[in-house]
């Protein structure tokens, strides 16, 4: 048996988090697969020449996993946007011979089934039945089904989409291009669509191939409502849906009840970005993400933070900060960017803040502070 | 402007056709016996060309587990994690033949096309 130091265990708790956000967008089971790739690292480690699994041998291991999106993709790969039981992949279809075998099949078994059902004088429920389903065939979330629903989403008929969701249309589903019905609304500023794909739950947090967010169609094609219809419900939802932060990072702050947090991958901030975003019209302080060190290999040197930061910020400031404390809690150093403050809407943006860490030093605190309405989000934080 | 051809990503293509092979290996591993996870995954991964990261054989595992294609069983392993043994369901065993099928099929016909007299 192993011994893991507890940066080694914390460092794979923090992979397998990250694997487990990616599957959870990608609409996998990602409770198995995690388990499986907990398995397997610990396997790993057992078969490791390592008595003691440190940070090092933790990372090496993690490094043969394959990064979270890669796992991720593998699982898109194999039709997993698709949470039907029947094929779906091109990897998996069988050749057109075996398809036209088991249409044949299915025909003939339908043909029996009516018969049936006819001698039992239903036939006038079937042609009502037939009549309003949304696919002669359909079992929930099948190819024929998805690619309808997505059509109705492109072509803006909300009355059809909501029929297809009352069968039992996967709502998520993606196509080729890895994009949902919502991603095709949206792109084409179908407002009424998005309203019924939002009201049905859609997830608004898939990205397609190209790595767009159907807010960002939305965006890119000018329609304001349509972004407001999916922002709006993305604005709603409840604190604890949203993923919990990096391990020996925490929430703070004077007002932090009226702000929540998270992570999330935003372009321009490397790995997983974390967020603050305000919950409250008027909130009355701040809130902020930080986390603490020892000083022990600072002391007597210059030591420099650094992070990337982006804001969308109403009647507030946002600022990264840094602080020296010593034994008893003092402050010995403190920059909080007051003077220099991050206010309106900026894209990734690198910050920095320098101080000098005295002799007496006992530790380092330091995050980035958010106070107004709006959302910052941030990473890529160090200290050096 | 005329294209001389060097900026065909053959990466890209190389990429697409091993991603498109991976659950073919799978099902091909698992014929011959059932595998427990790790031994299966460090087959895979150790297979030359194929170039897949360890942790992208699960999703594949659970996603084919669910369609119904493998079982899946624990047990106890004294040397180490509990060991996670998959093995083919009928339906695997009849999409193992249908996939190689296919498989043989394609590449019985690449190899006819490079070869000018063989094309009929």
């Amino acid at each position: 048996m192993k011994t893991w130091t507890d940066d080694a265990t914390a460092q794979v708790k923090r992979y397998l988090r990250q694997v487990q956000v990616r599957l959870e967008e990608s609409g996998a089971d990602a409770h198995e697969v995690v388990e499986d790739l907990s398995r397997h690292i610990h396997q790993r480690a057992n078969d490791s020449p390592l008595v003691v699994i440190t940070l090092d041998e933790a990372n090496r291991i993690i490094a043969t996993m394959g990064t979270p999106d890669e796992v991720a993709l593998s699982w898109k790969q194999l039709g997993g946007e698709d949470k039907s039981e029947g094929w779906d992949s091109p990897a998996l279809n069988p050749p057109p011979s075996a398809q036209k075998l088991s249409q044949r099949t299915l025909w003939v078994m339908l043909g029996i089934v009516f018969a049936l059902l006819a001698a039992l004088l239903v036939v006038p429920w079937m042609v009502w039945s037939i009549s309003t389903a949304p696919d002669r065939v359909t079992t929930a979330g099948s190819t024929e089904t998805k690619n309808e629903l997505i059509e109705a989403a492109r072509n803006g008929h909300p009355e059809t989409l909501q029929s297809l969701l009352d069968h039992g249309a996967l709502i998520d589903a993606q196509d080729a291009q890895g994009m949902t019905a919502l991603h095709h609304a949206a792109k084409n500023g179908h407002n009424g669509v998005v309203e019924v794909l939002v009201q049905n739950g859609a997830n608004k947090t898939i990205r397609d191939r190209m790595g767009k967010t159907a807010a960002d169609y939305a965006a890119s094609g000018g329609h304001q409502a349509t972004l407001e219809a999916i922002v709006g419900k993305l604005q709603s939802q409840p604190a604890e849906t949203l993923t919990a932060l990096p391990p020996t990072w925490f929430q703070a702050g004077n007002d932090h009840m009226n702000y929540v947090t998270g992570v999330k991958m935003l372009k321009g901030i490397p790995g997983e970005a974390m967020f603050i975003q305000s919950t409250n019209a008027k909130p009355a302080g701040f809130s902020t993400v930080m986390t603490e060190q020892p000083a022990d290999q600072f002391r007597g040197r210059r030591i420099t933070m650094t992070g990337t930061i982006s804001a969308n910020v109403r009647d507030g400031w946002a600022g990264m900060w840094l602080r020296i404390d010593g034994p008893q809690g003092e402050a010995l150093g403190f920059d909080n960017m007051q003077d220099r403050p991050i206010k309106g809407t900026i894209a990734p943006t690198p910050y920095s803040i320098t101080l000098d860490v005295p002799d007496t030093a006992a530790q380092l605190a330091y995050g980035v502070l958010f106070e107004g309405q709006g959302e910052i989000c941030f990473g890529d934080i160090s200290v050096r | 402007m005329t294209n001389n051809g060097d900026n065909f990503n053959v990466d890209n293509w190389s990429t697409q056709l091993r991603k498109g092979i991976v659950e073919l290996c799978i099902l091909n591993l698992l014929e011959q016996r059932e595998l427990y996870g790790y031994d299966l995954v460090r087959q895979l991964t150790q297979m030359p060309g194929l170039g897949i990261a360890e942790g992208s054989v699960y999703p594949l595992l659970a996603r084919m587990r669910k369609v119904g294609l493998l079982t899946a069983r624990l047990e106890e392993s004294p040397n180490g994690p509990v060991r996670k043994y998959y093995a083919l369901t009928p339906a695997g065993q009849r999409c193992w033949e249908t996939m190689n099928a296919h498989w043989q099929e394609l590449v019985r016909g690449v190899d006819r096309l490079k070869l000018p007299g063989e094309r009929g």
